[in-house]
């Protein structure tokens, strides 16, 4: 009774946010590790730093995305609201932020 | 941004977060201190940076964590909403909040970290078969079971008092998105005093909320031009390569030598934030 229901889904699940998450930090890191490269040569390196920087913020985004769609599937509703409202209260913040930083100075 | 600061700011860290990763900990709670102590980096910068390396460093390590079956990711997303809600609270009060304060906010999280390291954490999970009332939290399906090797069989564990825990997860949220930290300072107490999980699952499940969690925040921080890329470059590097080794590490060394520096370490920095919040009330500038 106590044991989650859809075993092996959940199994798929937990492997793929691994790979995710992991795969993720990686690229993330080497394209910052480039960006700072080219920086101490002269070059204009910020942009991939940014981009790398960027990727850290998109990943754990892109996690809720992927735990939705997992939760879509097993047609477990109440999670893919739940998921939803994680999605959304973050874009909430990422707008009110930005916006009242610009009315604030 | 010269080099020498740049080299100084990996080494940081590097340091912090494999000293961090003996112990299970987040260095977050090291790096805000020692770039505005030692690097005399702007606190709200600082906060910036370290959220990008709290960020990475919980991507970073989840996924020996998820592969041994020890994260509750159901439980997760269901914090998470607690989690984001304070930090879009805190990113709403960042630029009201005076430096002063934060300073003062940062040296009590110090103080209370190093006071719940002092006083050892017993395993709250109590047996499955005690008897509980059924609760609405039960449709949820929180409940689920992890492997455990002494055993050698898998333990079922019960998820109590959601409540309380996501009142806690919003404060944790709030202090996160305001100090730049994954404030396992009160994750702690959610876990173990409301939601009575093992010890295994909450440092798992803590440590995997705790990206979306300071993603929620260093969004808008990273839009408003907040986050410096240069140093949060160099730290968010330098916090996953020291992570990777604090883990390898990690069996070599005495744990108990080891709290005892962290807690004189934490006790030290929440001195210092105590008396730079002062200095800044006194001497009246802020940056």
């Amino acid at each position: 009774m106590s044991a989650p229901p859809n075993e092996t889904p959940q199994r798929g699940l937990e492997r793929l946010l691994a790979a995710l998450l992991h795969y993720g930090t990686a690229a993330a890191c080497v394209a910052i590790s480039i960006g700072l490269v080219m920086q101490w040569r002269g070059a204009h390196g910020q942009g991939v730093i940014n981009a790398g920087i960027a990727a850290f913020i998109i990943l754990p985004v892109l996690r809720l995305i992927c735990m939705g769609i997992a939760f879509l599937r097993a047609r477990d509703f109440r999670f893919v609201f739940i998921t939803a409202l994680v999605l959304a209260i973050m874009a909430v913040a990422c707008v009110l932020g930005v916006l009242f930083s610009a009315h604030g100075h | 941004m010269d080099l020498h600061f740049e080299i100084w700011l990996f080494a940081v860290a590097l340091g912090t977060s494999a000293l961090g990763g003996m112990l299970g900990m987040a260095s977050g709670i090291f790096i805000v201190p020692v770039l505005t102590i030692f690097g005399h980096v702007d606190i709200r910068a600082a906060v910036g940076v370290s959220l990008i390396s709290v960020i990475a460093c919980s991507c970073g390590s989840a996924a020996p964590f998820l592969r041994s079956r020890l994260t509750n990711v159901r439980l997760a997303v269901v914090l998470e909403a607690a989690t984001t809600l304070g930090a879009l609270s805190g990113v709403l009060l960042f630029n009201i909040v005076s430096v002063t304060v934060l300073y003062l906010l940062f040296a009590a999280v110090l103080f209370v970290s190093a006071q719940q390291m002092l006083s050892r954490r017993g395993d709250p999970a109590t047996d499955v078969g005690e008897a509980r009332a059924p609760s609405w939290t039960d449709a949820l399906q929180l409940d689920a079971a992890y492997p455990d090797q002494a055993l050698g069989r898998d333990v079922v564990y019960r998820v109590q008092r959601l409540p309380l825990g996501m009142l806690f997860m919003y404060g944790a949220g709030l202090l996160s998105a305001l100090l730049g930290i994954g404030s396992g300072v009160l994750k702690i107490p959610a876990m173990d005093t409301a939601l009575r999980l093992p010890i295994k699952i909450s440092s798992a499940t803590s440590n995997f909320m705790i990206s979306v969690t300071a993603a929620a925040s260093a969004g808008a921080y990273f839009l408003r031009g907040n986050i410096d890329p240069l140093m949060a470059g160099v730290v968010a590097v330098g916090s996953v390569v020291g992570s990777i080794l604090g883990a390898r590490i990690l069996m070599r060394v005495s744990s108990e030598k080891l709290r005892i520096l962290f807690i004189v370490v934490l006790l030290l920095l929440g001195a210092q934030m105590l008396l730079s919040a002062l200095g800044i009330s006194i001497g009246g500038h802020h940056s």
